[in-house]
């Protein structure tokens, strides 16, 4: 199990328009998320949380500064080793991405292929977290045919379905009644439990409905604060 | 290991079908490119092959008669004179010419008894009296009777009254054997003339040496064809046929190109699909591996299906197609030889012309795409 992923001195900032100039969106961030405890991070829309739960999956190169998984350097590593890294990493995305023209349950098997195991575990394993999700009755049915709510789910599913040591979920309860945003506050709970490191980014000012929270940080302004 | 190769193997598949119109698309594209361009090769090569069999069962030497106004009846005597000449083993004036009947051209050809022996691999061929004549497969006659009319110098009718034997096809395809009078009639010579004057020599190698001889013992002005000249003429035909077809093959392949680059685009999905796996912990080298399996699975049985069909088309018995689309044949075609030393480089040929740029390009785009940034391929899409 993880024991923490930390940003260290972390900034990132993208291209502003035409000209050579930048705008940084995260200025200098040292956090360290512990193995085992759920963080939320909160912040206005457009504050960088998606940005922040890209770098520390891996997904993004920072501007400067460095992601440290157990200490080691992900952010330098080169591309092969971090897609490697990678596969122990969840991401629950703002967008839920699910392949239109795949089942639910193979779109939740996506993340199982490349790895071992057998087509049959493969159904078991989707079916077993779909089911923990309150999702079982979607298996057979093609995505385009689902709510944004069961969207939601589903690519929740497929972030959780492989167990993974590094959880990221960003915004994964926008859709989501209370009894099944809550039934994710609990398997969120149970992974941390397991020592997994729980990152979730949400705006919504009602998560303690619904999630167990360590520790809260805010986003604002570039910067990465203990919430007041 | 092997486990997991099984399992990725049938999730390409089941990707592919994801796609099932561009996958069966791109799978005829390759089948029927693949069929044209060896179909094209192996009839040149067949046709090689199988004049080079029946030149070998054929004469050394071969003298005509000519004049300034074209070819002249030969004398009977000329094989005396030939034979004169050491080296030379036999003499065989020959009386043969091609002449037309109501459905298409044909060759008559005199009976005789070494004709029958060349001809005939079984001893079951009797030769024909006057009146009679035996056929090839290619010659075909009215429904209603066995009488064939041939229009030569003279016309005569004939009745078929037996055809050649299945496995002497490649040489009687279209070959009609008469008496040596309905033939001599037929073609306008006189009793002791012949069309031309096959000789066999002791050392067929050395045959080109006897030409100058040759040429000075007949008091007429002659044109002596050799084996090796009469292959190579052969040769030379098919191989411009056969890059005039490679010609037609350019645009065939440029589509293809067009084509797969638009259905690896399909195949590979969507740039944020490759992103997506990527964040779901996808390798560079998982996402190049279920590309090039997905190539696979569509390529090979493709081209392996393309190559049967060639050679179906061919070498089948009675197979016209590749005939008809290449050269032109009116009547039914001669079975080919089959010459595997001939045949294996054409399929390995063309098996590497499609394959190789098919999975280079499937391999060349899916690298690309695998090693970009996932975040960029999810948040530019397409």
């Amino acid at each position: 199990m993880p024991t923490a992923l930390a940003c260290r001195n972390l900034t990132y900032a993208y291209p502003n328009g035409a000209s050579s100039a930048t705008t940084a969106l995260l200025r200098n961030i040292d956090a360290v998320f512990p193995g085992g405890r759920v963080v939320l991070i909160s912040g206005k829309s457009g504050a960088g949380k998606s940005t922040l739960l890209h770098l520390l999956a891996g997904l993004l190169r920072p501007t400067s500064g460095e992601i440290l998984a157990d200490g080691q350097p992900v952010s330098r590593w080169l591309t092969a080793h971090r897609d490697r890294w990678r596969r122990r990493v969840g991401i629950v995305f703002q967008q839920d991405y699910l392949v239109s023209e795949l089942t639910v349950l193979e779109n939740v098997m996506l993340p199982l292929i490349p790895r071992s195991g057998s087509p049959r575990y493969w159904r078991e394993s989707s079916h077993n977290i779909l089911a923990r999700l309150n999702a079982v009755e979607l298996v057979g049915q093609s995505v385009s045919t689902l709510s944004g709510g069961q969207r939601q789910r589903v690519a929740t599913a497929r972030a959780l379905v492989d167990a993974p040591d590094y959880i990221l979920a960003d915004e994964p309860t926008a859709h989501q009644d209370l009894e099944n945003a809550q039934r994710l506050g609990h398997l969120l709970r149970q992974a941390a439990e397991r020592g997994a490191i729980v990152v979730v980014a949400a705006h919504d000012r009602h998560v303690d409905k619904w999630l167990k929270v360590d520790q809260h940080l805010s986003l604002a302004d570039g910067n990465l604060e203990p919430a007041p | 290991m092997r486990h997991r190769r099984y399992a990725q193997f049938l999730w390409a598949g089941r990707e592919l079908l994801t796609h099932p119109g561009a996958t069966l698309l791109m799978a005829l594209s390759m089948g029927l490119l693949t069929t044209m361009m060896a179909t094209g090769l192996l009839l040149s090569q067949a046709l090689t092959a199988t004049t080079s069999r029946l030149l070998d069962q054929g004469p050394d030497l071969v003298v005509r008669r000519v004049t300034p106004n074209g070819g002249q009846p030969i004398s009977s005597q000329a094989a005396d004179l030939a034979l004169k000449i050491p080296g030379i083993t036999e003499a065989r004036p020959r009386i043969w010419g091609t002449v037309s009947t109501p459905q298409a051209a044909v060759t008559v050809v005199a009976a005789d008894r070494d004709a029958i022996a060349r001809l005939t691999i079984t001893a079951a061929i009797q030769a024909p009296v006057r009146g009679e004549a035996v056929a090839g497969s290619g010659v075909h006659l009215p429904e209603t009777d066995a009488h064939l009319v041939l229009h030569g110098t003279d016309t005569i009718t004939v009745r078929i009254t037996q055809r050649f034997p299945q496995e002497t096809d490649l040489a009687t395809h279209d070959l009609v054997m008469l008496h040596p009078d309905d033939a001599r009639r037929l073609l306008g010579l006189a009793l002791d003339e012949a069309c031309d004057l096959a000789l066999a020599v002791f050392h067929p190698d050395e045959a080109e040496a006897l030409l100058p001889e040759l040429a000075r013992v007949f008091p007429w002005p002659v044109h002596i064809a050799t084996r090796q000249e009469t292959r190579k003429h052969y040769a030379t035909a098919f191989g411009r046929r056969g890059g005039l077809a490679a010609l037609l093959y350019i645009p065939a392949v440029i589509a293809l190109a067009l084509l797969t680059a638009a259905v690896i685009r399909q195949h590979i999905g969507s740039r944020s699909r490759v992103g997506l796996l990527k964040a779901l912990g996808w390798t560079s080298r998982d996402i190049v591996g279920l590309q090039i399996t997905k190539a696979a699975i569509v390529g090979l049985p493709a081209i392996a299906g393309g190559l049967m069909l060639a050679y179906a088309l061919v070498y089948a018995p009675s197979q016209t197609w590749a005939g008809m689309l290449l050269l032109g044949w009116q009547e039914t075609a001669p079975i080919m030889h089959l010459d595997a030393g001939f045949a294996a480089p054409v399929f390995l040929e063309v098996a590497g012309i499609l394959l190789i740029p098919y999975l280079a390009a499937v391999l060349w785009s899916s690298l690309v795409q695998a090693a970009s940034n996932p975040h960029d391929l999810l948040n530019r899409g397409n």
